[in-house]
């Protein structure tokens, strides 16, 4: 049963290719009796045995109504799914950071074809919970829906299926997509006990804390516009006091000190945890508006801060693949 | 073009597929409408119980009581069961079995929950509602139960759209609920018209099995018509009934007398002094040679009968018939009767040969047992009947004196009054002089015997009703009839009327117009229905039923081998397979071209005919809307878009989206300001 089931997926994969936009047409639906189909059709065998015992013409004739009710529902439900379209629109900006363990959601617009009403239409990724599609009166409907993401790396989405019991639950017309996506899952960030920076520049990081307050405030090198969201702490109250004007101190450590995030600071650890500790530490250092920078076995990320360096240093996590001998 | 967006997680709990209350009431409804017909068949208290348990659902689905419990069911299943055990006649019959599958869609009510049970009610339903045609065949009742089927289809259609709640507004109006159900049975109905002639071909084509095994229908016959013995008030009863009894075509005769057409069926030879009955003997199959002798008279004429039910084996035909069928056994009185009582309509040919004379003697066992009479019964009619014996020497004296006894002093009535019990034929004939066919029929018969002269009953229909194109006659049960035969050594058995001899027109006119005379004021129902029109009215969708019992009820192998090889030109499977197709591809034409070409577009509302306008003077500067793409975003993309004019794009995204969404304030408004805005736009470029 098990490899029936995975020739199918390989057959499937083939045969309809990820994608992000689909039109359902006769290559990528599917029909066949439901159980309930299997049913109306044991229903009208009865009724034809009746009408045959008792040479009764018009039971008969019932009973070959129903079987040709059964035949144009074959065509009626694939009439109701064709020419359906999907299209995924799932915005792929940096405001939607997903780690694993958490859900991603996809968004889907659903544009149906232009003279049919379409009703009664399932969609679910296989395997969890699925909306019916309501048009209402309008020609597309938007949904989103949610997928538990479970491991790193490019988001693995299970087929979205498509399932139509139209018009009287007896044929189920169904068709699985898969849709094509850019959404990346990064490590979950776990907290560790380590120095927030590497070891080569803990010693500096140890003596400036140690360092009094005055020193640190002659220390700034610049000023710069205070922008809205920038900690309270950096703004050069002084200079507001003499000018009017809010301006933000910058510090020589904001833009010299070297803040590496290192795959190798964590021996003896596993893989995987480094990812997550580096992600934990990466989310951390951004928190506070420093800079830093990214090594990891092949890949390396210079020195840098704000919301595109971190979008790249997650996906370098996220992408992240050992070479083949580990190094520890 | 308009977007909704919907969140799943909001939607989880709406999905899970319960049933509403509206599942539940049109279910109902088509239960309801499919019992309706049956009701005759069954006890008086399913109904009640039927109405109960779906009053009782619905006031649990409407939380008003609360669910009955697994002790109340199975007392409930308990009682029920055997209440129908005790009130129907417990025997081994398709009709009980009919019985029960109601009594289980009716207690199927309550345990009404799941999607599952739902199906199984309404599969339940199909098949009950499709049953009813083994006791009603008619054409009324074929489309009845189309539409009961219809209905039934319904809620199938119904569950399969709406299982779950609406999404987003979940209060949908009333209103949007009945246009739906309007476009349900829209769509059914497009179904059914598709599937119709699919599955007369199915029902032209299909080669039929003869029955596989027999069950019953009835245990017990309870059908008008003739019984098998004839006792004072049993015609008078059916004199009422003006349903059909049997309908005859003749081959290539042209209108027969109706004062010949004595439709007969039993011979009756016992008489107890209240009842004729058949022979308690067993009766003789006719010899060979007689069947020759009979079939070598001249005159014969051909028809076919079609018999309605009757439960009974007896036959009805003109004297003498014989028949070719082998299903039909012929008797030595030329009574002919089915070899199994009738199940249903029967249909057989019949060739009659009216002018055939028996000119063989009685034996002398046979004329003791047709001049056998009870002793001690009816004194004074005996007493006549020796006077008349010494009176006249010829026995057909005796036969025109007692005609003319009847013809001088008595009445035909429907209502002669109750007889004496003791001496019944002696108050009849001294008394009261008043009476119908089987009073006079009976007394005949009883004089005569009480004379020495052979002498039996017939019983069978006499008369019947042209079709207005004289093709077919029909026979109702109103026209149901007793009559003498006499044995005339020479002439073998004559028939003799003695109703005739009473009231002529009864015999020459037909019994429906001459009752029609008789009950003329009795009552307004049966005036009515025998008023001309209404009979003219009655004789054409009668002629319209015999079409339909004909050549639908009564299509067999024979004809369907013959209308197949004609249309086709042969049987082959080849041929068949090829019929088929073309009228399924025929019927799916329609869906075709809705899908292909596409129907004439829906008119787009006024919003979104300007939206158009303006996704046209933006495309001219490659500003296209992507799929997906909210009207919103797209106006935001546009405005950004450094050759625009910003606040007139922005103005329009928020006149749009309320136009879209808030349905009715100052609509004309809002469309004249989109419009200058969208004029706006087209210029600043």
């Amino acid at each position: 049963m098990k490899w029936i089931a995975q020739y199918y997926q390989r057959w499937l994969q083939k045969r309809s290719p990820a994608n992000k936009h689909h039109t359902l047409k006769q290559s990528n639906v599917y029909i066949f009796p439901s159980r309930l189909g299997g049913c109306y059709l044991l229903l009208s065998m009865l009724l034809w045995l009746l009408g045959t015992n008792y040479d009764n013409n018009l039971i008969l004739g019932v009973s070959y109504l129903f079987i040709s009710i059964f035949l144009l529902c074959i065509f009626h439900s694939y009439f109701n799914l064709q020419g359906l379209k999907v299209t995924n629109i799932t915005s792929e900006n940096a405001d939607s950071t997903v780690f694993v363990g958490d859900m991603a959601f996809i968004d889907l617009a659903f544009l149906r074809s232009n003279t049919n009403y379409q009703p009664a239409i399932k969609v679910a990724f296989k395997e969890l919970p699925g909306v019916y599609l309501d048009f209402a009166n309008q020609q597309s409907v938007e949904i989103s829906l949610g997928v538990e993401a479970l491991e790193r790396g490019q988001l693995l989405l299970p087929r979205l299926s498509i399932v139509s019991y139209y018009p009287l639950g007896i044929i189920r017309c169904w068709s699985e997509l898969s849709i094509a996506t850019q959404q990346l899952v990064f490590p979950l960030p776990v907290e560790n006990s380590l120095p927030l920076i590497s070891s080569g520049v803990a010693e500096g990081e140890n003596k400036k804390n140690l360092e009094s307050k005055e020193t640190q405030e002659q220390e700034y090198q610049s000023l710069q516009l205070y922008r809205a969201g920038e900690p309270l702490s950096k703004i050069a109250w002084k200079q507001y006091a003499r000018t009017q004007v809010l301006y933000t101190k910058t510090f020589a450590a904001d833009t010299g000190e070297n803040n590496q995030l290192s795959w190798y600071s964590y021996p003896d650890v596993e893989a995987e945890l480094r990812l997550q500790y580096l992600c934990y530490q990466a989310l951390e250092l951004h928190a506070q508006q420093r800079a830093f920078s990214l090594e990891l076995v092949n890949t390396t990320i210079t020195q840098g801060n704000g919301d595109g360096h971190l979008q790249r240093v997650l996906s370098a996590l996220a992408l992240y693949k050992a070479p083949f001998e580990s190094i520890k | 073009m308009v977007i909704t967006k919907t969140h799943s997680l909001a939607q989880k709990n709406m999905a899970t597929e319960t049933l509403l209350i509206k599942h539940i009431l049109l279910l109902m409804l088509a239960q309801c409408a499919a019992l309706l017909p049956l009701l005759e068949q069954l006890p008086w208290w399913m109904l009640l119980l039927c109405l109960t348990l779906f009053f009782t659902r619905i006031q649990i689905v409407k939380r008003k009581i609360l669910p009955i419990n697994q002790y109340i069911k199975f007392s409930l299943v308990l009682v029920t069961v055997s209440l129908l055990l005790i009130s129907s006649d417990s025997g081994y019959s398709l009709h009980s079995f009919v019985v029960l599958l109601v009594l289980t869609m009716c207690l199927k009510i309550i345990e009404l929950t799941s999607k599952r049970d739902y199906i199984l009610m309404v599969f339940l339903g199909c098949f009950i509602s499709a049953s009813q045609l083994l006791f009603a065949n008619s054409l009324i009742a074929f489309f009845y139960v189309i539409f009961c089927l219809l209905l039934l289809h319904v809620c199938l259609l119904q569950l399969c759209c709406e299982p779950h709640k609406p999404l987003l507004n979940a209060t949908v109006s009333i209103q949007q609920q009945s246009i739906n159900q309007w476009r349900y049975i829209k769509k059914l109905l497009l179904l059914f018209l598709q599937a119709l002639p699919i599955a007369v071909v199915f029902f032209l084509v299909i080669p039929k099995i003869g029955s596989l095994w027999q069950v019953p229908l009835h245990s017990k016959a309870a059908k008008t018509g003739m019984t098998d013995s004839l006792s004072a008030g049993d015609i008078a009863k059916l004199n009422q009934d003006n349903s059909a009894a049997m309908r005859i075509t003749f081959d290539n005769v042209g209108k027969i007398d109706n004062a010949q057409l004595y439709w007969r069926g039993l011979v009756l030879e016992d008489f107890d002094g209240k009842t004729w009955r058949r022979s308690a003997q067993r009766l003789a199959p006719i010899s060979a040679a007689k069947t020759s002798e009979i079939t070598s008279t001249n005159s014969r004429i051909n028809y076919q009968v079609m018999l309605e039910n009757t439960d009974q084996p007896w036959l009805y035909a003109l004297n003498t018939a014989t028949t070719s069928n082998s299903k039909i056994a012929q008797w030595q009185n030329y009574s002919l009767t089915k070899r199994e009582n009738l199940q249903n309509r029967f249909q057989y040919n019949v060739q009659s040969y009216p002018d055939y004379v028996d000119s063989s003697d009685l034996s002398a066992l046979e004329y003791q047992k047709l001049t056998a009479l009870p002793k001690n019964e009816n004194p004074k009619t005996r007493q006549y009947a020796v006077a008349l014996a010494q009176k006249f020497s010829d026995k057909q004296q005796i036969i025109d004196a007692i005609m003319q006894k009847f013809n001088e002093q008595f009445t035909y009535t429907l209502a002669p009054g109750r007889m004496s019990t003791t001496h019944g034929i002696d108050d009849f004939l001294f008394a009261k002089k008043r009476g119908y066919c089987e009073h006079f029929a009976s007394t005949t018969a009883f004089i005569l015997r009480a004379a020495g002269i052979p002498s039996r009953i017939a019983a069978g229909y006499q008369g019947g009703q042209w079709s207005s194109d004289n093709r077919y006659l029909l026979v109702t049960q109103a026209a149901a009839h007793a009559w003498v035969e006499v044995w005339l050594a020479g002439k073998g058995w004559v028939r003799l009327d003695p109703t005739a001899a009473v009231a002529p027109q009864r015999i020459e006119s037909g019994a429906s117009d001459y009752l029609a005379q008789l009950t003329q004021g009795s009552s307004l129902v049966s005036s009515l229905s025998q008023t001309s029109l209404m009979r003219q009215l009655r004789l054409r969708w009668d002629n319209v039923n015999y079409q339909w019992h004909r050549w639908v009820l009564g299509y067999d192998n024979k004809l369907q081998l013959a209308l197949v090889t004609r249309f086709l030109g042969g049987i082959d499977a080849w041929r068949i397979g090829l019929l088929l197709l073309s009228v399924l591809s025929l019927m799916l034409i329609p869906l075709f071209i809705k899908r292909v070409i596409g129907l004439p577009k829906k008119k787009e509302s006024d919003v979104i005919v300007r939206l158009r306008k303006l996704d046209k003077v933006l495309a001219k500067i490659d500003l296209a809307r992507e799929k997906g793409e909210t009207l919103n975003a797209f106006l935001q993309r546009a405005a950004e878009h450094s050759s625009i004019n910003k606040p007139a794009l922005m103005a329009i995204a928020a006149t749009a989206n309320q136009l879209l969404y808030d349905t009715d304030a100052g609509r004309s408004a809002c469309l004249h300001q989109l419009d200058t805005l969208i004029e706006q736009v087209k210029n600043s470029r």
